[in-house]
């Protein structure tokens, strides 16, 4: 079998970040907008998006045409909206208004260097999110376009002492805004990081945000993600790890927020020991789409891998978990676990779910599985028979399902803000 | 405290309970022996309520209270507890917090004050003692890798906890090895009181040398077709139920 992708996750030669970001917008403007005719598209169309955003995102994309970014000069945010109160047990908080650093509003922690991309760029901006493909047209469009987000570094050996989060407080100008963040962590550094993406007025916008992480030997990161935008926005998040050897990635998704949220998850296990664990929580109601992608490359031997994504669908809304493990021809001794498990509580309720291994290798411990069902009746009958009311009945359900991925937050304040939110979306079953 | 009229159920679409009368009066305990497929369980999931155990005649008065009108939560709410033959694995819900939500759902409706996190666990330390279980397990998640014997003594537990008017044991004794049935046993006498009902359904007479009934009822085929005290169990057990369907034909 031969694999179709990536075999190398750093894109051939390209000197400078302006090469690349030309070679980003070629990409962009020959592939357009993905469409279901993508296999990794096919359960996601951008339609609505194109319709809401009418004049923002263009529909069709000629050759040739040149694509407007969004606006460059920020309206100022009400101040009533903009909440910058840190989460307990942060040691630092960098606020990103419609993706662009306010330092002002920021607290930047010791120890961590800062940059803020809409000022300058480090020159390995852009080399590590694959553009080359037609999936990732939206990772070549904002290589070419993107105007803001911050590149965090950290120095070896350098262990930030608690989480540090980037908050990103979107408006609803119907604006459509490109950013980007770098983090690149050099030997054995560690940090714990959380980034948040809320709209604070529940208006449309778009948000197509590119995450860069950068991981050298020994390194190690934790990285929560929250999507928690208006349920009338759009969020399409693509995240590329490259990881050397021995080295830990830990991601935790939520997805409550968006008409449309896609995270996208791509990890280059580039050398041996090196290892990632993704964990993610959906949670879908109304007519929301909430799509989980990701693709784990084990280019190497002894890299291991795991995830486990939980959705819970309500009313008409959609689920799509399509996760992808590749183990290359040279890659020995490589351990994956891969699950996806959905609730659906309504019968107009639908979810994809997709786990796929490709093994190019013998020597492999993998196994994968999916499950898709309702609250289980027995359980249910059992509670409301010791008087609990059906309604709380089966919201104790719903959190046992949920909390498995929710546990793994592990800053117990936002960990308590998901349970939080979640309380609220069940408030009325 | 239960009167039970002329109860018909259908199960899957087959008659099951064919027209059984009962009645249990407050603060005796009672005790319904029958073969296998005589309808016993079908009878414990009937009256609390289960989906899919259609009732198509007869009446159920719960303490003055037409019972068949009550969905099963308010069932509970309103007195009534059935100990599970196979109790229910909730991987996820933690026992004491799945005891504090149904102990609290049921004082509230009796119109009492809600218990505190403090108040619960002093009631929760207290009831473990009682019914010998241990706590490290009592506070895993509910009946989550429990073995029979553990499942049952949660069930137990749980009655400990919520007080009930009245409680179906449905076969609490199946699966238990002779020490658990004590144990069992002890709980539940524990728990007999001139205010509370007890309804035992079992295969076996053994469990009532430990919780000796009031009175002994046979179900065949759907309805109690002869009552007695308790040495009607062990005349069942001695001679099987062929002589009473033989006294029946």
């Amino acid at each position: 079998m031969m694999l179709h992708i990536a075999k190398d996750p750093q894109p051939a030669a390209l000197a400078t970040l302006v090469e690349r970001r030309a070679v980003g917008q070629q990409r962009w403007l020959a592939a357009g907008l993905p469409t279901g005719r993508l296999e990794s598209w096919k359960h996601t169309s951008l339609r609505p998006m194109t319709r809401a955003m009418d004049g923002v995102v263009p529909r069709d994309v000629v050759p040739g045409d040149v694509v407007p970014s969004g606006e460059t000069t920020d309206a100022a945010m009400p101040a009533t909206q903009l909440d910058v109160t840190p989460l307990e047990g942060t040691v630092g908080t960098l606020v990103l208004i419609n993706g662009r650093l306010n330092l002002a509003l920021s607290v930047v922690p010791e120890g961590l260097s800062v940059v803020d991309l809409s000022l300058s760029t480090p020159d390995t901006v852009g080399t590590i999110a694959p553009i080359d493909r037609l999936e990732d047209a939206l990772s070549a469009r904002n290589l070419a376009d993107f105007d803001r987000g911050v590149a965090l570094l950290l120095d070896a050996n350098v262990v930030i002492a608690g989480p540090v989060e980037l908050r990103y407080l979107h408006d609803g100008a119907a604006r459509a805004t490109e950013s980007r963040s770098l983090i690149q962590l050099a030997h054995h550094a560690e940090l714990s990081l959380v980034e948040r993406h809320l709209s604070p007025d529940g208006g449309v916008h778009l948000c197509n945000h590119v995450v860069e992480v950068d991981l050298a030997a020994g390194a190690t990161l934790r990285h929560t993600q929250v999507q928690h935008q208006s349920e009338a926005a759009f969020h399409l998040a693509k995240v590329a790890v490259r990881q050397a050897r021995d080295s830990r990635y830990e991601a935790q998704v939520a997805q409550f927020g968006a008409a449309i949220g896609r995270s996208d998850i791509e990890v280059f296990l580039a050398e041996p020991g090196a290892s990632c664990q993704l964990d993610g929580f959906y949670h879908g109601h109304g007519a929301q789409h909430l799509d989980n992608h990701s693709a784990i490359h084990h280019l190497a031997g002894n890299t291991t891998s795991g995830e486990h994504y939980k959705g819970v669908l309500d009313d008409s809304a959609t689920g799509i978990f399509r996760g992808n493990v590749l183990i290359y021809p040279n890659a020995s001794g490589c351990a994956t676990v891969q699950l996806n498990r959905n609730l659906l509580l309504s019968d107009r309720a639908t979810v994809h779910t997709k786990p796929q291994l490709e093994i190019d290798n013998d020597d492999v411990t993998a196994s994968h599985g999916a499950t898709v069902g309702q609250l289980d009746d027995d359980a249910l009958f059992y509670l409301r028979s010791r008087g609990i009311p059906t309604e709380e009945a089966r919201r104790l359900l719903i959190f046992a399902f949920a909390g498995e991925i929710v546990a793994k937050v592990t800053l117990p304040a936002l960990q308590q803000q998901l349970r939080d939110e979640l309380t609220q979306r069940l408030a009325g079953l | 405290m239960l009167q039970i009229r002329n109860l018909k159920v259908k199960v899957g679409g087959k008659d099951i309970l064919r027209g059984l009368d009962l009645d249990i009066p407050t603060g005796e305990v009672h005790a319904i022996m029958g073969p296998n497929g005589s309808g016993k369980s079908t009878l414990s999931y009937a009256l609390a309520g289960r989906d899919g155990y259609d009732v198509t005649g007869g009446e159920v008065t719960f303490d003055g209270k037409n019972l068949l009108d009550m969905e099963t939560d308010e069932r509970a709410r309103e007195g009534v507890f059935l100990a599970f033959q196979y109790p229910v694995e909730v991987p996820g819900v933690s026992n004491k917090v799945f005891l504090k939500q149904a102990l609290n759902s049921i004082r509230k409706h009796r119109g009492e004050e809600e218990l505190d996190a403090v108040g619960f666990l002093k009631l929760f330390r207290a009831k473990l003692k009682t019914v010998k279980m241990d706590p490290t397990l009592a506070g895993r998640d509910v009946n989550h890798g429990f073995s029979g014997g553990e499942k049952k003594r949660n069930e137990i537990l749980q009655m400990a906890m919520l007080e009930p008017k009245l409680a179906i044991l449905d076969e609490t004794d199946s699966g238990l090895d002779i020490d658990a049935l004590k144990a069992v046993s002890a709980g539940v006498n524990a728990l007999r009181d001139p205010t509370r009902s007890i309804l035992m359904i079992t295969h076996y007479q053994r469990l009532l040398d430990y919780i000796v009934p009031d009175r002994v009822h046979v179900l065949l085929d759907g309805r109690i077709v002869k009552s007695g005290g308790k040495e009607l169990a062990l005349e069942l057990e001695a001679r099987g139920y062929d002589w009473i369907r033989a006294e029946q034909a």
